[in-house]
């Protein structure tokens, strides 16, 4: 279910990682297990990243819920321009429309790069559709 | 054996209870009555019917399409066993690798697996896992560890009864008849608080005794042992497939997997994962149960021993040779495939509909999606859903229909894909009626069904049902 | 009492005795013997299932790998001669026969990465590992019910009820050479 619309989200397959996707509001959901595989994939050191989250600020409780435990997310601020919603359990991060393409680019730089241009490569058409 | 001590303890408990009370003979008629506290409670148990249901509630029933990696371990494992019947298998959608058995004589077994253990096992190591749970099934360990919870369970309560009896009924008794001695009357309190302690110990040694022969049994069957200390080792989460990340990305994770390992349930009652590994690994390419009495006098010191007397020579005398390690890259899945498998596996049991976009991304459609067509968000493409077909399809002229009931035409000649060729019924009337899948399995239609899509439960394919159309009764009849 | 009576009392119970004991041990032996022909089946058909798979395996792998007829033929070959064996040594003989041609084709065909890749090829592979795997656990379960029946037979005191009903061992089923025995499972 995704978290704004309610309406019911499309799994993609995208390199053996599973992705939810909203089609009516363009937002993304990935679970943490498939993030973790994500990384694993882009074979670079899980390090950088994840500091990033883990240095991120925490922001407030948002009004949308996860769509695993149905417990309303949390806003956290990664390099203060880019404001994710992650689930306060674990259960992974909620991507708005857009916000995606901004954390691509946000991560251009050094090792995180290769996690960024993987995660770009997925969704390859939508991006650029948007950038346009 | 450990199971008679316990029932020394019931009996004693007994006739300690009818001793205090009504004197000499009610000592033999107490431990009588806990006999029979126990029989009936163990009837009560047995006779509220298989809870297996219950057990796996999270768990869904597998065919061999659905996996056949699992499947065909679980009947090698049932051959080497010797086992009468393959046992049903459940797969559970949990995050935690785990596994068990359940049923009380083999010929209605279970075996359960979390989706998490088929994602992190290769075949070996599942091999060793699926032969530890067969082999609790062909021990009847599940008759016998209800058995003596049951025995457990009545200490407990007869223990409890005679505490507050002596407390609330005692002080009168004592006062007013004074022919039991206050001392009696402490002991057999504290042996009452003792008795269930004492007795939960003999349930927890007589668990671990079973999980050992599990053990060693498994190793048996399998002729290698390596597998299953290497399953454990994963599942006990030490070696995790790769540490670093996993490290770090702790926070992610649902449940901190290495901190949950400790809550499963189950394992309460088993021996602490480290020395099954260990004694596992120590057998040094043996593979029989003497071999893992051997190594678990090595692992535990001389004069420990775990596996009866009876059961080592019921079994072979001289011990068995392991076989080899298996590196053949060809029969190992890689760890992308095994993942993908078991997503696959997820969505077959969640009902989502596959979809391949022509670049190999693939799309899983849930039911209640309400959309007709996905642009696939790697190459653009706009998939349209076979539904959507079929309602395109719709509109087109339908073939004629004859009067007969076994009206089921594809309707897919422009349909892409074989695979999602869709079945078309057309209602003849408002009653009952029954058409034939192209599976071959019959399909009947309940006059209250009202819906556009009827699925075919066997083959899963989507069958659209329609409306009878007046007109084209009447260009038949033409 | 009548100490002949007495006697006679013991002689009966003697004689019942040994007559109940006597069934006892036979029965025994009869189920041994049963289990290790059951055992017997399960490997039967793991073997009928692998003829059934060659067929199709042969198929998928001749669309790829056109230079290996021979390696092909012989499995085929192997297989007819498996089908058509009489008698239990003749089987096992012409099933290990199959087992190596078996393990050779598939060593050539690690060489074709685009057959590793066909789906069909890769179920039929798993199909094939696992019935090579079920065949060696029922080995291994026929093995083992000899192994009781023959111990059971050599020792006191059902030696004298088989002797009497000449109850004759079963013949392991054993792979004579140690590479043959290696060349299926690593091969699978």
């Amino acid at each position: 279910m995704c978290p704004h619309c309610q309406k019911a989200m499309v799994i993609f397959e995208l390199e053996g990682i599973e992705v939810d996707h909203c089609l009516h509001c363009r937002g993304t959901w990935l679970d943490s297990g498939e993030l973790d595989h994500l990384i694993e994939l882009a074979e670079v050191n899980p390090g950088c990243f994840t500091d990033a989250l883990h240095q991120a600020k925490k922001g407030s409780k948002k009004e949308i819920c996860c769509p695993r435990c149905n417990r309303n997310l949390h806003s956290v601020h990664i390099h203060d321009d880019l404001e994710l919603d992650e689930c306060p359990r674990g259960h992974g991060i909620w991507f708005d429309q857009g916000e995606i393409r901004r954390l691509v680019e946000s991560f251009k730089e050094g090792e995180e790069g290769a996690v960024a241009s993987f995660m770009a490569n997925l969704l390859k058409s939508e991006l650029a559709s948007e950038t346009s | 054996m450990l199971i008679s001590i316990m029932a020394l303890i019931l009996m004693g408990l007994g006739a300690m209870c009818g001793g205090t009370f009504w004197g000499g003979a009610g000592a033999f008629l107490g431990a009588l009555g806990a006999l029979a506290l126990w029989a009936v409670l163990l009837a009560a148990t047995f006779l509220q019917g298989e809870q297996l249901v219950l057990l796996c509630s999270g768990g869904q029933k597998i065919e061999k399409e659905d996996c056949p990696r699992l499947y065909n371990v679980v009947e090698e494992m049932t051959i080497a066993a010797g086992l009468p019947k393959l046992p049903d298998i459940y797969v559970i959608e949990d995050a935690i690798p785990n596994a068990f058995a359940a049923g009380r004589n083999p010929k209605s077994a279970i075996v359960a697996v979390t989706t998490e253990l088929l994602a992190r096992l290769d075949r070996d190591e599942l091999q060793g896992v699926i032969a530890h749970e067969v082999a609790h099934i062909k021990n009847l360990d599940v008759r016998f560890m209800t058995i003596a919870s049951v025995m457990v369970g009545s200490i407990v309560m007869l223990s409890q009864t005679y505490v507050r009896l002596m407390f609330i009924g005692g002080k009168k008794r004592t006062c007013s008849k004074a022919g039991v001695h206050p001392a009696f009357m402490i002991a057999g309190i504290i042996c009452a608080l003792l008795a269930p302690i004492a007795a939960r110990l003999l349930y927890f040694a007589c668990s671990r005794k079973r999980e050992f022969l599990a053990d060693a049994s498994a190793a048996r069957f399998t002729r290698y042992p390596v597998g299953l200390a290497s399953a454990l080792e994963k599942i006990s989460g030490r070696v995790l497939s790769s540490e670093k990340l996993n490290q770090a990305l702790l926070p992610m994770y649902i449940v901190n997997p290495l901190q949950s390992m400790s809550a499963v349930g189950m394992f309460s009652t088993h021996p602490s994962t480290d020395e099954r590994i260990k004694i596992l690994r120590t057998m040094g390419g043996r593979a029989g149960l003497m071999d893992y009495e051997n190594a678990f006098r090595k692992v535990k010191g001389k004069k420990s021993r775990c596996l009866g007397q009876r059961t080592l020579t019921s079994g072979e005398s001289r011990g068995i040779q392991a076989r080899e390690a298996n590196d053949n890259p060809a029969e190992s899945l890689g760890t992308l495939e095994r993942f993908q498998e078991v997503t696959d596996l997820i969505g077959r049991m969640a009902n989502l509909l596959m979809m391949q976009c022509s670049c190999g991304v693939k799309i899983k459609v849930p039911e209640e999606f309400d959309q007709d067509a996905i642009e696939c968000p790697r190459c653009g493409t706009v998939n349209t859903l076979p539904r959507a077909k079929e309602k395109a399809q719709e509109e087109a002229p339908a073939p004629n229909l004859q009067q007969g009931v076994e009206q089921a035409t594809v309707a897919g000649a422009a349909v892409a894909e074989a695979a999602f060729q869709t079945l078309r019924f057309e209602r003849q009337g408002k009653g009952w009626e029954s058409f034939r899948c192209s599976c071959d399995r019959v399909i009947q239609i309940a006059p209250s069904f009202r819906g556009e899509f009827i699925k075919c439960p066997r083959c899963k394919r989507e069958v659209e049902v329609a409306e009878k159309v007046e007109e084209e009764v009447v260009t038949e009849e033409n | 009492m009548d100490p002949v009576l007495l006697i006679l009392l013991a002689l009966g119970g003697a004689v019942a005795l040994s007559v109940i004991s006597f069934i006892v041990l036979y029965n025994g032996l009869v189920t041994l013997k049963n289990q290790a022909k059951n055992a017997w089946a399960q490997i039967d058909v793991q073997l009928k299932r692998r003829h059934d798979l060659i067929p199709n395996l042969v198929n998928t792998v001749k669309g790829y790998a056109e230079h290996e007829q021979t390696t092909l033929e012989n499995v085929i070959k192997a297989r007819g001669q498996a089908a058509g064996a009489q008698g239990t040594n003749d089987q096992i003989q012409a099933e290990q026969n199959l087992s190596g041609a078996l393990g050779r084709l598939m060593l050539v065909v690690e060489q074709y990465p685009d057959l590793q890749a066909n789906e069909n090829f890769m179920s039929l592979q798993e199909e094939l590992t696992s019935t090579e795997n079920k065949l060696g656990f029922a080995r291994q379960l026929y093995n083992d019910q000899v192994l009781f029946y023959k111990n059971k037979l050599e020792t006191f005191p059902a030696n004298m009820v088989a002797a009497f009903f000449q109850f004759q061992p079963e013949p392991y089923f054993e792979l004579e050479n140690q590479q043959e025995r290696q060349a299926p499972e690593v091969a699978f």
